[in-house]
């Protein structure tokens, strides 16, 4: 009986987790501890109004550093690098420069399918609770999607027609 | 044991996630709304069709009238897969509609958006006519109605102009009065007297055409017909516009000079009569396009400068006429020599006064022959340069035929003012007319000032003449304004500044307009790039008065928007 009940429970938890409306690009993992090394998985579920995605360019926001993309066959990898605004203590450096922007660009991923664009990055420093927003600009054969509207105070990323993806900051862990 | 039954479970709740329908992961979009969103049609339409790209369940889908009112109820919405129709009733009345639709996707999310469509020629103001930016924030705050032609109707712009000359002329006829007697005769001159009774009918006159201004304008922001000055509520609004303050320096002036005319032997006849036409030129700079142009502390004394340069000029006809029959030709020569003395000096005030205002408001030599503006004032011109002449030809041939006291010399003189008076006339209808339309430093938006519509008292009555308000967000300012802000065909402009009024590139703006109070979901429109930091629309259909909520997106770069929001009421 008590199985029965938890392969329900498990049933049921995987379906809620399975509809959550996926129209819009989004970060796979939602939440990770502030500072730490962050897996950014982008998923791309559609293009723009039916057409192929031929571009994903996301920016790296103020704080989050030491950005490294992964590369992807059939895509051109491309990053931007650029002054901090401040100096960042990274391990034994200081890292006064880095890359700010990185661009997939020249493939061709048809509406029907899925795909997913993945960079590591540190994550900031920042309160439990904070989002770290990482806007995407999402080229197509016609049109353009931007994911870039930050909530106003008050509002959250649910109240948007095209939210920029983020990521909530935990607690920071001490190694 | 208990690793068996993990894995079991772990096997089953795979299995039922799999079993689980996964739905569609998007979000529907419009495709096509039939008629067409901002369609203009000469006869109703039978139904209204929304084509989606993946089937939708509409949730609430109403087609509104231009007062607010369903048309068509719940039971005519009709869903087949990805089209949703909406029968309509027959006998539609011109006017403009708004179908506003919540539909959810197969996803679950809602999709939401409003269309507008208008029937007949009722309601249709064309584009052309209400161009975007005509008026700039600054001039809204001024109780300034300048609504393009076709949102006031021709009777109530020929009052305007009509009540408008006559108050100039009428006050000039008192204060130039006053000031003739100040500075030609002297107050206890005998024939200051006999200027009494024209003056102190002209003082009423001006009064009476003051209190006109105040119902007029208010019948414009309330109403835009000559019709609205029976409404109570056209008069509380022209009270609150900047009209209402004129009209009481320029009452309180002329019960000045009239206290003054009937105290000439006084001592206190001089005080009350300078007071007397301070009050009423200063009254001149209380409102009006060219005493509020920018910047303010130049424009503003320059029309009281150029007005009392013109009341001494227009009031001088009356008391020169009255010298000219009564006195003798000596007595008069000498009057009329000591009064040609000073408008000499008045002219040229007069004219550099005029000049300056004129580069003020006048941003180019181009705009004087292209605006409505420019070619008012160029017919003005040809008229101040007719009165010059005429007033060249009086000093020079008229004026030494009085002083040689030859035959019919005064008689001359006199028709000779007679025919500046009706001059003058022609002048102040022209001058009564450059109101019509804004000047072209309006219309190129150079105007930093804006319009709080939250904290303005006047807001709610500016609002229907044309509304404005400025929202700033991270460090951006940006200006929204609405004319005429009446219902039907609306300009939008929307200028972007940095927060200390400089430049803010920007790429594109795009702005969603929702009705929240009767649930209209938002229209969208792309703004165009107007030239100098600023977005229009030339046509916004927004078919039902109330207070519309607007969201302003500007993309500031690739990466970043900037989303400002404000609440602005548009008018009956």
């Amino acid at each position: 009986m008590k199985t029965i009940y938890a392969a329900a429970l498990v049933a049921a938890l995987n379906a809620v987790t399975a509809t959550t409306a996926q129209a819009h690009i989004t970060l796979e993992t939602a939440e990770a501890p502030a500072a730490s090394t962050y897996k950014a998985v982008l998923r791309v579920g559609h293009g723009c109004e039916g057409t192929a995605t031929r571009t994903i360019r996301v920016l790296i926001p103020e704080g989050a550093i030491a950005a490294k993309p992964m590369p992807k066959p059939g895509w051109t990898l491309t990053t931007r690098e650029a002054d901090y605004a401040k100096p960042y203590k990274y391990f034994e450096q200081t890292l006064t420069r880095g890359v700010v922007e990185v661009v997939w660009s020249g493939g061709e991923l048809p509406d029907a399918w899925y795909d997913e664009f993945v960079f590591r990055v540190r994550l900031p420093e920042g309160e439990a609770g904070t989002v770290v927003y990482f806007p995407v600009v999402q080229e197509c054969a016609t049109g353009v999607h931007r994911w870039i509207e930050i909530p106003e105070p008050g509002q959250s990323a649910h109240d948007y027609k095209e939210p920029a993806p983020g990521v909530t900051l935990g607690a920071k862990k001490s190694h | 044991m208990q690793l068996r039954f993990l894995l079991l479970s772990a096997a089953a709740a795979m299995l039922a996630a799999c079993l689980v329908p996964v739905p569609v992961q998007a979000h529907a979009v419009l495709l096509a709304a039939e008629p067409q969103d901002g369609a203009r049609l000469d006869t109703a339409p039978p139904d209204v069709r929304l084509e989606f790209n993946e089937p939708v369940t509409p949730a609430r889908v109403r087609i509104l009238d231009g007062d607010g009112v369903e048309v068509a109820g719940p039971d005519a919405v009709m869903a087949h897969g990805s089209m949703v129709h909406v029968a309509l009733p027959a006998d539609l009345r011109d006017g403009g509609y708004v179908v506003s639709y919540r539909v959810v996707s197969l996803d679950g999310h809602p999709v939401v958006g409003s269309t507008v469509f208008l029937v007949g020629a009722a309601g249709n103001v064309a584009a052309g006519d209400v161009a975007a930016g005509d008026v700039a924030a600054g001039d809204v705050a001024a109780g300034n109605v300048a609504a393009g032609p076709a949102d006031r109707s021709a009777s109530l712009a020929v009052a305007g102009v009509a009540v408008r000359a006559a108050f100039y002329l009428s006050l000039f006829v008192a204060a130039g009065g006053a000031l003739f007697i100040l500075l030609v005769t002297g107050p206890g001159h005998p024939c200051a007297g006999r200027f009494a009774p024209v003056m102190v009918f002209a003082a009423l006159a001006a009064v009476a055409s003051a209190g006109g201004r105040v119902g007029l304008t208010g019948a414009e922001l309330v109403d835009g017909t000559l019709d609205g000055v029976w409404q109570a509520a056209a008069w509380v609004a022209g009270c609150r516009a900047s009209v209402a303050q004129s009209g009481i320096a320029a009452a309180a002036g002329m019960a000045a000079i009239v206290l003054g005319l009937r105290t000439l032997r006084r001592p206190a006849a001089p005080v009350l009569l300078v007071a007397g036409a301070l009050a009423a030129f200063l009254s001149l700079a209380a409102s009006g396009h060219a005493a509020t142009a920018p910047p303010r502390w130049l424009s503003a004394p320059l029309v009281v400068l150029h007005g009392a340069a013109a009341a001494y000029w227009i009031g001088a006809f009356w008391p020169l006429a009255v010298v000219l029959r009564v006195e003798s030709p000596d007595a008069a020569l000498a009057i009329v020599r000591r009064f040609a003395r000073i408008a000499a000096a008045v002219v040229v005030l007069l004219a550099l006064a005029g000049s300056a205002l004129t580069l003020l408001q006048v941003g180019s030599p181009a705009a004087l022959l292209g605006t409505w503006y420019g070619r008012v004032w160029l017919i003005k011109l040809a008229l101040v340069l007719a009165l010059l002449a005429l007033a060249a030809v009086n000093r020079q041939i008229l004026t030494p035929a009085l002083m040689r006291a030859a035959r019919g010399a005064a008689n001359r003189l006199r028709r000779s003012v007679a025919m500046e008076a009706g001059l003058a006339v022609a002048i102040a209808v022209a001058t009564a007319s450059f109101a019509l339309e804004p000047p072209p430093r309006a219309l190129s938006q150079a105007r930093q000032a804006g319009v709080d519509n939250g904290t303005d008292p006047h807001a709610g009555h500016h609002a229907a003449a044309g509304a404005a308000a400025v929202i700033e967000v991270l460090g951006r300012v940006a200006t929204v304004s609405i004319v005429p802000g009446r219902r039907g065909a609306n300009a939008v402009s929307v200028r972007l500044t940095s927060g200390d009024g400089g430049a803010l590139a920007t790429q594109a703006a795009r702005i969603e307009m929702a009705l929240p109070a009767l649930g209209i979901e938002p229209i969208t429109r792309e703004l165009k790039p107007g030239g100098d930091g600023t977005y229009v629309l030339e046509a916004a259909d927004l078919p039902i008065a109330g207070n519309w909520s607007l969201r302003v997106d500007v993309l500031v770069n690739d990466f970043e928007k900037t989303i400002f929001r404000a609440d602005i009421p548009v008018g009956e």
